[in-house]
This record gives C-alpha cells, sequence and structure tokens, in this order.
C-alpha cells in the first residue's frame, strides 16, 4: 500500500479506533497509546494490507485484541452483570451535578456493561459499522451479534429506569 | 411518526434488529420530541450522538517522511513568530500539567508484608516490606518514570520508544526491559542494584552500564558507585523465601542472615576468619538456620538484648 493510500484509508480510522478503545479502556491516554500502537503496526506491515479486504474492520479487531490483553495484564475484575444481578449506579457529589446530562449517565451505565457487550453497543451505535464488519471484528455471528446487542440496550434501559423511578 | 410506529421501533431497537436508517430516524425523532416522553431513549441516543463528535485533537501516527529533509533559511520574524508559539504553547502544557496532571499511585507496605504491583505496561514489580512504590496511572509517552523508597524488584516489559527509570532519592536507574533488584532503605548507608537480566543504566551524576549477573552499590556518602564482588546469592531472598550459600564466607553468611530475618548480628571478636558456608534453604526459619550453622561451622550464637552474639573463633567450614 503507498503512503497516499495509507493516509486515505487508515490515518482517517483513528477518532474512531480511538473511541473505541476509550470506551473499552477506560483511559484517554492508555487508548490514545493503543491507537498509536495499532497505528504503527498497520504502517509497518502496509505492504501486506492489499491483501486484507475490510481494513476497517481489520484494524478495529486489532485494537480491540490489544485492549483486551490490557485488560486482561490489569486483572480487571468481571462486572457485575455478566452475573445477572443489576449493579447498582451511584454518583460522587461532583458527578451528581452534571446528573443533568443525560449523555454522561449513558456513558457511566454503559462502563458498568460486560467488555463484549460494551464492544458491541460501541461500535454499532456509535460507530455505526455494518453487522458484516462488526462479526469480523468480533468474531461472532450476526445472530449473536443482535442477541448481544440486545441484552446491552436492555440492561441500559434497565438500569436506567431503576435508577430515576425510583 | 405517529406513536404506534415509535414504540415499535424502540421495540425494535431493543431486539437488536433495527437498521442504522431507522435509528437515524429514531434519533430524529427524540430530538424534536419536546414532551421527552422517552427520556431513557433520548438519553441513550444523545450519548451516541455526543460520541460520534469526539475527535482526536491530533494526529496519533505521521506518516514517515522519506523526502530528504530540506534546509530552508526563514527570517528573523518568522523565527520569532515561531520561538514565541513554542514558548506559549510550553506554557499553556505546564499550566494544564498542573491543572490535570496525574497524581501518582503508590503502594506502601508494612513490616513483614509484600505486595506486587501490575504498572500500567504490563510490568512487574514485587515491593519488598516497609517500602513505598509510586506511579502513574498512565505513563508518559516517551518515558515510564516511577519513584523508589525501599526496596522491590522489577521485571520490565521491553519498550526501546520508552526507557522505564527508577528514582530513588538521587540515584537513577534506567532500563529498556529486564529484569533486576534495587533496594535503597532510608536508613542504609547504600543503594545496591543486582541485575538479573538485559542491562540497566545505575548513577546519580554519571551513570554506569551493568550487565547481567552484576550487583553494583551506590555509596550516599560520598556518591560514589561500584561493583560489589561479594554479592552472593541472596539478593532475591526476600521474594522467593530462599537462601543459598556457595562457599559463602562466615561474615556475607551472617549478613544475610541479619537482612532477611531484619535482625541484629554480631561477631564477639574481628578477626580474619577463614570459614565458609554451603547451603540451601527453603523458606527457612531463624531457628533451623542458627542449628544448621552451629552444627555445620562449629559456632555458637547467643541472644542478648535483641541483638545475637556469634562466638566463631574455633569455626570450621568447608574450605
Amino acid at each position: 500500500m503507498h503512503s497516499a493510500r495509507f493516509k486515505e484509508e487508515v490515518i482517517p480510522l483513528q477518532n474512531s479506533l480511538c473511541r473505541f478503545a476509550k470506551g473499552l479502556l477506560h483511559d484517554p491516554f492508555e487508548a490514545e497509546d493503543v491507537v498509536q500502537e495499532i497505528l504503527a503496526r498497520l504502517w509497518s506491515r502496509k505492504d501486506s494490507l492489499e491483501s486484507i479486504d475490510n481494513i476497517k474492520a481489520f484494524a478495529f479487531r486489532m485494537t480491540r485484541n490489544l485492549c483486551l490483553d490490557k485488560i486482561k495484564l490489569r486483572k480487571q475484575a468481571v462486572s457485575d452483570v455478566e452475573k445477572n444481578t443489576l449493579p447498582v449506579l451511584e454518583f460522587n457529589p461532583h458527578e451528581q451535578a452534571e446528573i443533568n446530562d443525560m449523555a454522561t449517565v449513558i456513558q457511566n451505565i454503559i462502563r458498568l456493561l460486560p467488555e463484549q457487550q460494551r464492544m458491541v453497543l460501541q461500535l454499532r451505535s456509535v460507530e455505526e459499522l455494518s453487522f458484516e464488519e462488526i462479526e469480523e471484528i468480533m468474531e461472532m455471528s450476526v445472530n449473536s451479534i443482535r442477541v448481544t446487542l440486545s441484552r446491552a440496550r436492555k440492561t441500559v434501559n434497565e438500569i436506567y429506569q431503576q435508577h430515576f423511578n425510583r | 411518526m405517529n406513536k404506534a410506529e415509535v414504540h415499535n421501533l424502540i421495540d425494535k431497537y431493543y431486539r437488536g434488529d433495527t437498521t442504522l436508517e431507522e435509528e437515524r430516524v429514531l434519533l430524529d425523532f427524540l430530538e424534536s420530541d419536546m414532551n421527552n416522553e422517552f427520556p431513557s431513549e433520548k438519553a441513550q441516543f444523545s450519548f451516541f450522538k455526543k460520541s460520534r463528535e469526539e475527535k482526536l485533537t491530533e494526529d496519533l501516527f505521521e506518516i514517515p517522511d522519506k523526502e530528504p529533509i530540506q534546509i530552508r533559511s526563514y527570517s528573523f520574524g518568522f523565527v520569532m513568530r515561531a520561538a514565541a508559539a513554542l514558548i506559549l504553547a510550553l506554557g499553556l502544557g505546564y499550566l494544564l500539567f498542573l491543572v490535570a496532571g496525574s497524581p501518582l499511585l503508590e503502594t506502601s507496605t508494612e513490616a513483614n508484608v509484600q505486595s506486587e504491583v501490575l504498572l500500567p505496561d504490563g510490568s512487574h514489580v514485587w515491593v519488598h516490606s516497609l517500602s513505598h512504590l509510586r506511579y502513574p496511572r498512565a505513563f508518559e509517552k516517551d518515558k515510564r518514570e516511577v519513584f523508589l523508597d525501599g526496596e522491590a524488584y522489577f521485571e520490565i516489559v521491553k519498550d526501546q520508544a520508552k526507557p522505564f527509570i527508577v528514582h530513588t532519592h538521587e540515584v537513577i536507574t534506567q532500563v529498556v526491559g529486564t529484569s533486576f533488584d534495587l533496594r535503597n532503605y532510608g536508613k542504609e548507608e547504600n543503594v545496591e542494584l543486582t541485575v538479573f537480566a538485559g542491562k540497566v543504566l545505575f548513577g546519580s551524576a554519571t551513570k554506569v552500564a551493568v550487565a547481567a549477573g552484576d550487583q553494583m552499590i551506590f555509596e550516599k556518602k560520598n556518591k560514589q558507585v561500584h561493583k560489589n564482588l561479594l554479592k552472593g546469592l541472596n539478593a532475591l531472598a526476600w521474594k522467593n523465601k530462599q537462601l543459598q550459600f556457595d562457599d559463602a564466607p562466615l561474615d556475607q553468611v551472617l549478613a544475610d542472615l541479619s537482612r532477611y530475618y531484619n535482625i541484629r548480628i554480631t561477631r564477639k571478636t574481628k578477626e580474619e576468619l577463614n570459614c565458609h558456608f554451603t547451603g540451601s534453604f527453603n523458606n527457612p526459619r531463624l531457628e533451623d538456620m542458627i542449628n544448621a550453622l552451629s552444627f555445620s561451622m562449629n559456632i555458637q550464637f547467643q541472644l542478648d538484648n535483641g541483638i545475637y552474639y556469634i562466638d566463631a573463633h574455633n569455626c570450621s567450614g568447608a574450605q
């Protein structure tokens, strides 16, 4: 791949990749590091990128894997959502002040989701990727992507209702 | 869109079946819905929208420029303007750092407690008792810096582009990727470095390169670095719970015991001795060590007022 094509097809992905990494890692600096590394890796193998059908999905998958590695290293605890109990959403006073900003509330709720659900939700609802692309990134079937997506959306709604209709 | 249609779309959304086009329609509706009949969905969609608009402030990757660097001459005015911009940028950066500078995390251990720490880059640190390790939540782009009081064993993930630096008061230990033990208790006269793998730069004003297998000593008093020729095998005894001696002179055996058990040991008489000891012990109790040494080297231990006095004038040992 020539550097002109790299500039056209890969470089513009950095915003999306960075948002995706941030959604997984909750750490903007670490997310930037991850994306920087992904871009450097892609650059170093740019000659073999020609043979890849969907570079976007490929870059997302690399990002996903690298983030998951980082999370594994952190030994992050398994989210309670996976144990079928709804975690309680609590706000500190500072966050309470921002509570009118509903987007922030949703962001906090999404953080409580298991990684798989968080990734699928973000790839679909934020990055607006097709099911085929998500299939490639997540290495899941379209059917289980729909199920995961449905579960994520329902859980977000449930926690939201629980919190505001008490 | 009538109400039934909206409900229908929202149900579809929760089943994971909406198309992107349908979700856009839903977003338009929710944004214009002044009655806010669907607060949860509205909040969700406004978060997604807000996220989509999030942009990086700068590029994370610059395509390496293979063109030869052109030397251009700049007018004085340009240089001045560039310099002013640079100073402004630095100043702003520093201000940002002051305001938002990431606070350091700290791991502190009490007596008889050790702690294992995973650093943000995946490097592993074992912190000895009565020590403090401070490190950032995320490392900087060009280096990885941590601060140590006390002793710790480091296994550092290799990253050529980001040297790993341990600050121990005035002494700096810098590596790329390696494993080493660093000891700097405030009350002790020396800073000690033992390198197990890789290469390490060590020192304050001037630094020396230390190779795997070597132990260096930095004397705090005169700020000199020298190699410890009597290093022995027990630099990591605290972590591995293992004491090993291979034809070790008695004085070294006693020094290692003193350090391992955190006890005071002194010889009754200070004559030159030629007694050596060989043996390996797994998680030994102090009584067992005393028995083993007394028996095999023919020396006597005597505990008096918290200090172990050693009578070694008849000592014998594999020699």
